[in-house]
Order: C-alpha cells, then structure tokens, then sequence
C-alpha cells in the first residue's frame, strides 16, 4: 500500500518517478502474477529444466544416471540410434500402430456416438456401459485381456473355435500380435464417443430441420452437416490421439505381463524402447542415451502436431466466436 | 437410422407401430454391444469368484461361487498399497481441482503482462511427451530423497494442476459474468476473495468433473508409480497389481491348521483383487456420469 501512494506522489520528483513506475507496474500485474506464480513454478520446475537437462545428458555417450555425464558428443547417440535394430523395430511398430489405429478409432468412435444419440428409452444406461471399460485400470484390463486371449484356455478361443473357426493366435505369434493390441484397444473406445456426443449436442437444430425440408436424407444430412459440424472435434482427436498413440506404453506393458516388445518384439513400442535403456542405465551407462531417444520422440510429436495444426484449414469453428 | 441426433426433427410422422418397430432394432443393437463392451468386466466378476484351478481353466461361470476369494485378497498387503493409493489420490483430488482454478482465475480475471505468452507456454507442454522428463526428475528425485515418497506423484501436480484443467476452468470462468465481482471489488474485496469467494463456488460444475477424473486418472495410474516407487511397502494399489500379477501363477498356501499363510496369485485372485480396483471407479462413474458428461462439453465448445 505505501508503494501506491508513492505513485501519487510521483509527478514531483525525477526520483520517486522511477519508483513509482515499478509500483503502478505491480499494482496493474501484480494480483495476476501471484495467482499464476504455482504454475510457473511448476512448469520451471517439472517441466522446463528436466527438458533442458534431458537434452544436456542426450549429447553424453557415458552417462550413467548417477556419476556426472562425461564424453559429449554431437552425433554419437544419433549414430547408435541408426545402428540399433530395436529402436527402428520400435519405430516401425509405433508407425504401424499409429496410422492403423488412430482413423480407426476415430471412425468407429464416431459410429458409435452416432448410434448412442438416438431418443430411445435407456440410452444413457447404454452409454454408460459402454463408457464402463474406460474407467478399468489398465493394469487389471491388461490382466483380464491377457487371460481373455489366452491360446489354449482364453474366452476368445473358445469362442472361435465354437463356431467353427480356427483359434486365433492372439499374442503367441509376432504377426498376430499387433492386430490382437489394436482390437482390444477398441474397447476404450467409450472415451471417444463421450468426446463426439458432447460435440452432436451442439449442433443446432435448425440446421437439420432445414435440410430435411429441402429433401436431405440420412447420407447428405452426415455429409453436409453432422460431419462439417464436428470438424473441430476431429481436430481435436486427431491431435491428442496422434499425440497419446506415440506414446503407447501402459496398455502394451501390461498386455505382454511386463514382457516388453512380445514376441520377436513385434509390439514393442517406442516409449518402451526408453525405458528398457533407462532400466539398464547404470550397467549400460545408457541414461544419456535413453534421453536421446526421449528428444527424438518431442521433435518427432512437435513436428507431427505442427503439421496438424498448420493444415487445420478445414476445421469449422462457427462463425461467431 | 432417422433421429440421430437428440437434435434431430420430427420432420417425417411414421406410424406409431413403424417407429416402435426402430425403437426394438435400436434397442436390440446397443444391447449386443453393450455386453461385448461388458466382456473384460464379466470375465473379472465370474473369474473372481472361481476357485484357483477352474479361473485358470477358461470356464465361462463359476462351479461354485467362491466368495472367500475377496477376504484372500483383502490382506494386509492389499491393505497397505490401498492405504497409499488413497493418500494420493486425495491429496490430487483436493489439490488439483483448486490449483487448476486459481491459475485460470488469473488468466480470466486479471489482467498482467506477458499472459498471453505463458497461457501458451501452458498449453505446449501439454505436447511434452511424459517420459522425456521423467529421466531427468527420476535422477533428481534420487538426490534429494524423493524416491519412494508419495511427493513425485502429488507436488508437481500441485503446481498448476494440469494444463487441460487449467484450460477447462478458464474456459468455464470466462462464461462467468464479471459484473459480479465488480461488485464486490466495489464492496471492497480483493482478487483473492473475489476468486474464493465467488468464482471458486461457482466453478463447481468443472471443479466436480476435474475431482472425477482426477481421481480415476490418479487412481489407475501405473506409470508414475512405477518410476518413482521402487520399495514394496510404498506401491501404490495399482503398481502393487502390476508387480504381484504380472508374474506366473503361484497357487494360496496353507499352514497346517488350514490358515492362509500366502496369498496365490492364480486368476481367480487377480481378478477379486481387480474387482477391488474396478469398484471405486465405477461407483465414483456411476454417481457422476451427468457432470462427466458435462464436463466433456465445457471443454469441447470451442477452442
């Protein structure tokens, strides 16, 4: 409060004006910054320095998590990344599962939010239990999908085989893996239908009614509005799930009972490639190049995003805002 | 497929018996899909309650309901990892929600230099992938004694509470009028109580979704707690999952009296002690489905 009526007095003296200039800087901010002061920190913190000190250690070829990081060099752990079959493996598996699952996902999320808005009695306990899989820790999921697709006893087999098909070898073979992973990661689907429905919700109504009164049936209605209308919801998805399929690791992990990549690593994932480097760090002194790799995959999302946003012409946004 | 959306007109009157007719098609359909979405719950129930050779035997129900089976797996361990799961997670919950508010409070509400570059600032980190900073925090958290605590998992959550929260609550504060706290600073409250005064009340719609999922995110998070918990009697209830059941089976062992000395870990015991896991959320999911919901739509109308 003194420093306010310093800025009263300001006019009279060069002095006190310099001072004054401060104060009326914190008197207009200052209530703003402490309130942004926790994040700040937290982003300077937890984000911002380890970030900085992950991409110090990444140009050490020696570092062991422990003893200071020695022996810097600019392209060594880029040189090993090229020479080491498992991370391209990782790459190629993380790709795959990326451009497979993510439109599938979106469609099928889409269809199902489609299905799930109609006006009948009970919908939203439908809703509900579909929804239900999603709030399944995965861990205890993985274990029930484990079980479930198991080639002599799983649930899955018996079924197969009941009617008439031959048991499928769900996680026993490396072709046979990666399809496995992405049909059991179809039962989360309920997240992005929640996503789709709150996005039908807004829709205004009008819009239908004047199509259906120029004719529109259920295709041109899908085609020139529902979909158009949802573009920034597509958006949306398409970002974060590019974003979360890159960094797939939870839901492998606990698939494969803690096994890594499974068979012949045909589901071993980029992020787990991290951390199998980072579990050895200390007798592999390969901490510094566990967080090479971390870097690559931030370049590689940041990119991937950027060019998301940049060809982000196409998303409707309404036309007041 | 007419009326596919709750927005949908009655543009055509179909007959009454032509519409019940739909009504069954559709009913008949989400009901199909809703028990194969139901799969990995029913195998946890019925294999929950088998006894150790027939969970793993691919049975569809059980023989005979072995109910037992949830007092095996409520044993003391369980207990402790429960224990700690628990101060974490309430400890998010209670922390985040206020957090994440207050920051958007000060984004929304007060105007400072240089918020629109942090606002974004927030935003970015959103794209940092988790595990690039997690080697650096897992060198430092062993330093400064941190390993093995439950501060990893709560304090850089504290800070900030997120940047998706903090955008959601700035976009829920925004369609706050602010004639209200005009009013107020005229009755002569500062920021600070112009926030907890009226906008932290206010704000409950979205303070209650980030509490939901806080608490599911929170409570089935395995990643973290694998890193920064490398001693048993720290596990979370999810690691300690992970750790324990992710092995090869060991079967329940007696002494000769016929009490329980080891838990086995044979389905049958995975899945009570999943069901353990699974129950809180659902309950929790159940209760809260419409703020759920909600809360989804507050963050989807536009960016």
């Amino acid at each position: 409060m003194e420093q306010t009526q310093l800025t009263t007095a300001a006019g009279f003296s060069p002095q006190p004006k310099k001072r004054g200039k401060v104060a009326e800087f914190f008197k207009k901010n200052g209530a703003g910054f402490i309130f942004v002061t926790p994040v700040t920190l937290g982003i300077l913190i937890f984000t911002l320095y380890p970030l900085i000190s992950s991409l110090v250690f990444s140009f050490s070829l020696t570092y062991d998590g422990i003893n200071p990081p020695g022996d810097f060099s600019l392209f060594g752990n880029l040189e090993r990344m090229f020479a080491d079959q498992e991370w391209l493996i990782s790459i190629r598996n993380t790709v795959i599962y990326t451009v497979i699952n993510v439109p599938l996902c979106l469609v099928l999320s889409f269809a199902l939010a489609m299905l799930c808005n109609v006006k009948i009695k009970g919908i939203g306990i439908y809703r509900m239990l579909i929804y239900l899989p999603c709030v399944m820790s995965v861990v205890v999921s993985g274990i029930a999908w484990r079980a479930i697709t198991d080639y002599r006893f799983g649930w899955a087999n018996q079924f197969l085989t009941a009617i008439g098909l031959q048991p499928y070898p769900f996680l026993t073979q490396a072709w046979s893996s990666m399809p496995t992973l992405i049909i059991v990661g179809l039962w989360g689907l309920g997240g992005g239908m929640v996503l789709w429905l709150s996005q039908l919700k807004n829709i205004p109504a009008e819009l239908y009614e004047a199509a259906s009164l120029d004719g529109a049936g259920f295709g041109t209605r899908l085609l020139k509005i529902t979909i158009p209308m949802c573009t920034p919801m597509i958006f949306y998805n398409l970002v974060m799930n590019v974003i979360g399929s890159f960094q797939t690791f939870a839901n492998v992990t606990t698939l494969t009972a803690g096994g890594g990549g499974g068979i012949d690593n045909s589901i071993l994932f980029y992020v787990q490639k991290i951390y199998i480097e980072y579990n050895t760090s200390f007798s592999q002194q390969s901490m510094g190049y566990a967080c090479a790799l971390s870097w690559v995959l931030f370049v590689v999302v940041a990119l991937l995003t950027g060019v998301i946003f940049k060809s982000s012409k196409w998303v409707y946004y309404g036309g007041d805002d | 497929m007419r009326g596919h959306t709750s927005a949908a007109p009655r543009y055509k009157v179909n007959s009454k018996g032509k519409r019940m007719a739909k009504n069954f098609g559709f009913h008949v359909a989400l009901a199909v899909l809703s028990l194969i979405f139901l799969i990995p719950i029913f195998y946890m129930i019925t294999t929950s309650l088998m006894g150790e050779v027939e969970s793993g035997s691919g049975a569809f129900l059980p023989a005979d309901p072995q109910w037992q089976n949830y007092v095996l797996a409520f044993n003391s361990k369980f207990l402790n990892w429960f224990k700690n799961s628990l101060i974490v997670v309430v400890i998010n919950v209670v922390a985040i929600p206020l957090s994440a508010s207050f920051t958007a409070f000060g984004f929304t509400r007060c105007k400072f230099k240089g918020s629109g570059v942090l606002f974004a600032v927030i935003l970015a980190t959103m794209m940092v992938p988790g595990v690039v900073t997690q080697i650096p925090m897992y060198v430092i958290y062993v330093k400064i004694g941190w390993l093995n605590t439950i501060l990893p998992l709560t304090i850089p959550a504290i800070l900030g509470g997120g940047a998706g929260n903090i955008f959601l609550a700035r976009q829920f504060m925004r369609t706050i009028s602010p004639t209200m706290d005009e009013a107020a600073v005229i009755d002569g409250a500062n920021r600070f109580q112009v926030f907890f005064k009226i906008y932290l009340p206010l704000s409950a719609p979205v303070l209650i979704y980030m509490m939901i999922t806080t608490f599911t995110g929170v409570f089935n998070d395995v990643v973290g707690p694998l890193l920064y918990l490398r001693r048993e009697e720290s596990y979370t209830l999810a690691l300690g999952i992970y750790h324990q059941f992710l092995g090869s089976y060991t079967p329940t062992m007696y002494d000769p009296d016929g009490n329980v000395t080891v838990v086995g870990t044979f389905p049958n015991i995975r899945m009570a002690t999943g069901m353990y896991m699974l129950i809180p959320c659902a309950i929790v999911f159940f209760i809260f489905q419409k703020q759920l919901i909600d809360g989804i739509q507050m963050g989807s109308v536009k960016g």
